[in-house]
This record gives C-alpha cells, structure tokens and sequence, in this order.
C-alpha cells in the first residue's frame, strides 16, 4: 500500500478498531496499544488485502486475535481487575482537542446511554464483540461471520444469548 | 436491543475515538515502517539483480561438484533411493514458539485464497504465521485439505525451505519439478514445489497412485 492508502485506511478505520479493542479489553491504554499493533501488522502485510470489504475483515480479524492474545496473559487479567478506565477517560488525561470526553455527562439522556453501554459491557467477551458489531458497525451476520471466522449459525446464536443477557439486565432499569 | 437501546449504545460508541497523540504517533510509525519496507524491498531487488551476475565459471564450478557427487553416489546406492528418503527431512519446521498468528483460518495462503492454490480441496484447518528469519519476516502457512475422503496436509511458505536443497528425487508432474519422498514407517508421502514464489510442502498418509493423483490434480489446477 502506498503511504496514502495506509493513512486512508488509518483514517477510516482506527475508530473502528480501536471500539473493538475497548469494547473487549475494557481498558483504554490496551486498547490504544492493540490498535496500534493492529495497524502496524496492515503495513507489513498490506500486500494480501485485495479489497476494502477485505479490508474491513482483516482489520476486525487481526483485532479481535490480539484481544484474544491480551485475555490470555494472565497478568493482564489480574491487573484488568483494577483497570478502573473502562470507557472513561483518566482525570488530566486528555489533550484538549482529544474528541474523546464526554459532554453532557449529567444529562438523563446520557446515564441513560451508560446504562445500556454498562449492560453491553457486562456480557462476556464473545457476546459483546458480536453485539457491537450488528448494533454498532451494522454488519450482517454474514460478515461478522466471516470477519470472526466463524458460522453464521454461531454468530446467530450468540446474538440470541446476548440479547437475552441485555433483556435480563435491562429489565425494570430501562424503558 | 430495542431501537432506544440500541441508539443509546451507538450514542455512547460515538463518544469513543483513538486519542489524537495516540493516533498521530501511530500513523507516524506506520508511515515510517512503510518506508523502511520499501527501502529494503528496493535493497533485495538489486541484490537479486547483482545475483544474476555471477561469472559464468561459478556455474561450471557447480556442474562439477554435482558430477563428482553422483559419482560418488552411485556406486554405492545404484542410484537415489526414493523409498529410503527420511520424510523428516521433508516436512518444514513449523513456526517457533513466539511466532505471531497473522491470519487465523485458513480461508488465504499468504495473500492467495486459498480455493485457487489447491482448487477442488476443502480447507478443514490452518493458520498463518510469522517470525523473524535473517534480516526479514518469513511466513509460513499450514493447513490440512480435505477431497473425496482424501486428506493432506499442506505447509506453504514465503522462503525458501531446508528440504529444497536437499537432495530427493524429482520428477516432472504436470509441467513442474516436484521433489518427492517417503517415510516407510509412517506410510507418508511427501511432495515440494515452487509456485508463484511461494514453496509448498503436501504431505499424504494415502497410496502412491493416489498421491501422484491427487498431487497433478492441485498442479493442473483441477
């Protein structure tokens, strides 16, 4: 790829990869770094990628590997038990132009968002990949299939249970 | 999810974007990387350039070791023993431990489907993977195919592996030199070739014939 087609790409796509890796580390700074990894892993083998839809996958592939990786280390996994980051950012963290605040955090509105956003983040790991990526990326099953390497049947499935765990936690809280 | 959910959820996701010095520090490393991949792409090219240079007396160098090799040989052996060949010998080392998975499933064999490699054959498993060798990155993908009750085992790489200079017997299968062995105590026979720069190693626990067979088939194309 020539280095329009990574910044493109980059541009495209970092948000993207960078949801997936929050949405199943739960922790800002393993996010970062596994986005960052992800990207560096597009330049060293740009050259298999032979579509965007292609693209797309192998980015959610690589994605998902790595955060895979990270639930394997057990280090990670004691010290994730105290990464109190999920979804937030830590105090005098951000840069001001950093988009990643979060406005409006006393409106009823929003701690209505955060309650299903707690819900989504509650289910285990397999769930919430798949549910972001129908609800959040709006892929058909078909892709997420594909991107996940695994059968569309299996992807329904977990949709299926996942929506049954958010019907369970979301009873008598949301309307 | 109801649609309130739902929004509420792609709400809260729109909140989420990869810190701006995280991102610019990022697309700097990638950039940089990229370039450096180049460089050296460039670097390797003219050394293959410079390669293909070599005085003419390397050559007749070579044809005569090789002659005074199977001389050698041949005495003793009566020729290659093609039933003795250790099949060992043949199989490429899998990737270390430590290597990265680069592509789980085995849907791509370094960067070509793998449906157009061995058309016709179901790819029940594999995985690629990468790892330092030299200066560079090799690549190494392994899957096991499937046709008819048939299964093989396949190992394709990006470098040149040991076997290819080992000596095995070699025979001409559907227009291509294909190096060929058997292990007596597995049943196993092995076949290696280049295609498209790319080395493939199939391994089969099944009859010669069928072997051979199944072996043109994947190398015809068919």
């Amino acid at each position: 790829m020539s280095d329009a087609e990574l910044t493109r790409a980059y541009l495209d796509y970092s948000d993207m990869v960078y949801r997936i890796a929050l949405v199943q580390t739960k922790s800002r700074a393993q996010a970062e770094d596994i986005q960052q990894d992800v990207f560096m892993a597009l330049v060293r083998y740009s050259d298999r990628i032979h579509s965007e839809a292609h693209l797309k996958a192998w980015l959610i592939r690589v994605t998902q590997n790595a955060c895979h990786k990270h639930y394997r280390s057990l280090w990670i996994k004691l010290t994730v038990l105290y990464d109190d980051t999920l979804y937030k950012e830590n105090e005098g963290d951000s840069a001001p132009e950093d988009p990643g605040g979060y406005p409006g955090a006393d409106d009823p509105d929003h701690l209505y968002d955060e309650v299903v956003q707690e819900a989504v983040e509650k289910l285990p790991e397999n769930y919430r990949i798949v549910i972001h990526l129908f609800y959040y990326e709006e892929m058909p099953v078909r892709d997420i299939a594909k991107a996940l390497n695994t059968s569309e049947q299996n992807v329904k499935t977990r949709l299926s249970r996942a929506r049954d765990k958010l019907r369970q936690q979301l009873e008598g809280t949301i309307k | 999810m109801t649609d309130k959910q739902r929004s509420a959820y792609q709400r809260e996701m729109d909140q989420i974007h990869v810190p701006k010095a995280k991102a610019d520090e990022t697309l700097r490393m990638m950039l940089e990387e990229n370039r450096r991949l180049r460089a050296k792409e460039n670097e390797e090219g003219e050394r293959k350039k410079a390669g293909r240079r070599l005085p003419i007396y390397a050559g007749a160098l070579a044809a005569a070791c090789l002659l005074l090799a199977v001389g050698l040989a041949l005495p003793r052996s009566g020729g290659y023993q093609f039933d003795k060949v250790g099949l060992n010998a043949l199989v490429v080392s899998a990737a270390p431990k430590g290597a990265t998975v680069t592509e789980d499933g085995a849907d791509t064999v370094l960067g070509t489907s793998a449906e157009a490699v061995f058309p016709g054959w179901e790819v029940a498993s594999g995985q690629t993977q990468a790892y330092p060798m030299g200066s560079g990155t090799a690549h190494e993908s392994v899957l096991t195919i499937r046709k008819e009750g048939q299964e093989l085992r396949a190992t394709v790489t990006d470098y040149e592996p040991a076997l290819f200079s080992t000596v095995q017997k070699e025979q001409q299968i559907a227009g291509k030199k294909v190096r060929l062995a058997y292990n007596e105590e597995t049943q196993t026979y092995a076949a290696a070739y280049e295609e498209n720069g790319k080395y493939c190693v199939l391994t089969g626990r099944m009859e010669e014939k069928a072997f051979l067979e199944a072996l043109k088939g994947i190398l015809e194309k068919k």
